[in-house]
């Protein structure tokens, strides 16, 4: 993509195109950050333990945020 | 060229894992009774073989010996295929999409799409799914048999035979429980042969400083310690990754990809089938680097030798991860390291065969030949491996004076369907003013601007930037770029025809749309 084409358009993606790797690490944190939001507030129906809290090491919510963290750190450090 | 000489402890290494599994399948063959025993493994599936067959069925041999090759031609970017195209949509397919599938009571996908839209949705999808199955298993038969040329020395037709037998016995007899048991196994060898590499390679560079450093005195390789690359990458801006792979491609394989969804269909309950996906997004922070970190290492090791992969002829990079496994592996150790190749193969090649049996007599056969009892189709389901493995081998035969063209073809054709397919299962399975008509119509509108996309340098030439005016047509449209707007298209296409058409009642819908559960409910 040139400068020239991406400086003349106002389409969205083209604004996305311009964005510097900086902006692109702080993207896909972004979307884990939103991600363990998610995981951390979803109804427990969804992570199927309605009925009681399981223990830590049988929750699966509790590792997938574990997942999520780790993740996290690792697009931090090397995104 | 570097070819592995196996020792005779080695030999005996991988012929022990070849018997063993072998053996395995067979003897897990005794317990297949019906056809959900031999599609679904009869639901009896514990959620750590499921886990580990999801990671291994995704791990083939062009995988394995393309991986080290790309780490070394773009560094770590390439991890971004396990992290933000595996671990993210797999964390939400666990919360939101499996239990739900496997509550729905399916066999396949497209059986799916076919209960909440119409039965032509199905039937399109089945057809498109087994084809490229087909087609999937004739270029893991040529670029396993590419890999072991390059390894071991093996001819084409030994390298088919050796895998489509060991693949035949214990997939005809097992089905998905052999499948999944002996992918458990195979995940094992693979994290120890892959390990191995690794270990022994950064022990050879000093260490992940080492590494660091000789790496960084390449000014061509300035990129390759980052995850996220510039906006104007010809091959992997970060935008086209993030949406692209994260959003669309990334979820459309770990929902939609019925070699995959098929393993969590079979699991013991939906806490099981949860807990799979979630200890798949695990050993997905492993795999990404085993994978990559060898082609890391030979850059550091080789570059000298090597040069900068622009200036490679064609077919240097598939003799990158045999180098290092000549030089760096001791005998004994190399056994185990050709046993890996090997798991990563059989896996990859017994998750399609038996996912389009599956598929072909649940949404093609079954709907055409009604009402037969029960071992018939368990019968039709057992044969049919045997003739996708026949087809896959006709495949190969063509396919081998073009190999490496007609395996973009196939990349090429997927991503025709999985952003409208992606469209399509999230529409349908999160709304239930979704209508039949307007995933036809999504289903078609996203299919078409695929096309368009794809054949955008050859239809209208460089002067169509009115069209797609941020891209440089010279060079073509990155596929990321195309799955994200096919699946932008089937979207809107979907939603647009869907307001103006009348949906289904709330009962009919019901066990299909996430917010209407079915009335059963399910051991957890």
């Amino acid at each position: 993509m040139t400068p020239t084409a991406t400086s003349t358009l106002a389409t969205p993606i083209a604004l996305l195109a311009t964005a510097g790797p900086l902006a692109g690490k702080l993207a896909f944190v972004l979307v884990f950050v939103l991600l363990l939001i998610w995981l951390l507030w979803m109804p427990a129906r969804l992570s199927g333990h309605a009925d009681g809290r399981p223990p830590w090491w049988g929750n699966t919510r509790v590792w997938a945020i574990v997942v999520t963290v780790i993740q996290i750190m690792v697009y931090l450090r090397w995104g | 060229m570097d070819k592995i000489a196996l020792g005779p402890v080695d030999l005996a290494l991988v012929l022990a894992y070849l018997v063993g599994v072998t053996v395995l399948g067979l003897w897990l063959s005794r317990g297949v009774k019906s056809s959900e025993d031999f599609f679904l493994a009869g639901k009896t599936l514990p959620w750590w073989a499921v886990g580990m067959s999801l990671v291994v069925s995704d791990i083939g041999a062009k995988d394995m010996v393309g991986l080290a090759a790309d780490g070394y031609r773009y560094g770590l970017v390439m991890m971004n295929f396990d992290l933000v195209g595996c671990v993210f949509p797999v964390l939400v397919a666990a919360f939101l999409f499996m239990p739900f599938l496997w509550m729905a009571g399916v066999y396949t996908i497209p059986e799916y799409l076919g209960r909440r839209y119409n039965p032509h949705v199905r039937t399109v999808f089945a057809v498109i799914w087994a084809l490229f199955m087909i087609g999937t298993v004739g270029v893991i038969f040529v670029s396993a048999a590419v890999m072991f040329e390059i390894l071991l020395g093996w001819s084409l037709w030994f390298s088919i035979g050796v895998t489509a037998i060991v693949v035949g016995i214990y997939t005809t007899g097992g089905g998905l429980k052999a499948v999944v048991v002996t992918d458990a196994l195979s995940c094992v060898v693979l994290i120890v042969g892959a390990g191995l590499i690794c270990l022994l390679g950064l022990v050879e560079v000093g260490g992940f400083s080492g590494l660091s450093q000789s790496i960084g005195e390449l000014e061509w390789a300035k990129h390759h310690l980052h995850l996220v690359l510039p906006a104007d990458h010809p091959e992997f801006p970060w935008p086209a990754v993030l949406l692209g792979l994260g959003f669309v491609l990334g979820p459309a394989y770990w929902i939609g990809n019925q070699a995959i969804v098929q393993r969590t269909l079979g699991a013991q309950s939906q806490g099981q089938a949860r807990a799979s996906y979630v200890f798949c997004a695990m050993l997905k922070l492993v795999f990404p680097l085993l994978l990559v970190l060898p082609g890391l290492i030979a850059l550091a090791m080789f570059h000298d030798e090597l040069g900068r992969p622009d200036t490679w002829q064609e077919g240097v990079g598939n003799h990158l991860l045999p180098m290092m496994v000549v030089r760096l592996l001791p005998t004994g150790a190399l056994g185990i390291v050709v046993g890996a190749f090997l798991a990563g193969v059989l896996s990859n090649l017994d998750s399609y065969i038996n996912s389009a049996s599956t598929l072909v007599v649940t949404d093609l056969y079954r709907p055409l030949v009604r009402d037969a009892e029960d071992r018939h189709y368990l019968f039709v389901g057992r044969a049919l491996v045997v003739v996708f493995l026949a087809a896959g081998a006709v495949v190969s035969y063509l396919v081998i004076p073009v190999f490496g063209s007609v395996f973009e073809a196939f990349q090429t054709f997927m991503t025709f369907f999985q952003g409208p397919l992606l469209a399509l299962l999230l529409l349908g399975m999160l709304t239930r003013r979704t209508t039949q008509w307007g995933g036809l119509a999504g289903m078609f509108l996203g299919i078409g601007t695929a096309v368009v996309m794809h054949s955008a340098t050859f239809l209208f030439d460089r002067q169509v930037g009115v069209l797609f005016p941020w891209f440089d047509l010279g060079k073509g449209i990155p596929y990321l770029w195309v799955a994200w707007w096919s699946f932008v298209a089937a979207m809107v296409g979907t939603i647009l025809v869907s307001l103006v058409t009348r949906p289904y009642d709330k009962e009919r819908l019901r066990g299909l749309v996430c917010w209407i559960p079915a009335n059963q409910e399910s051991p957890e």
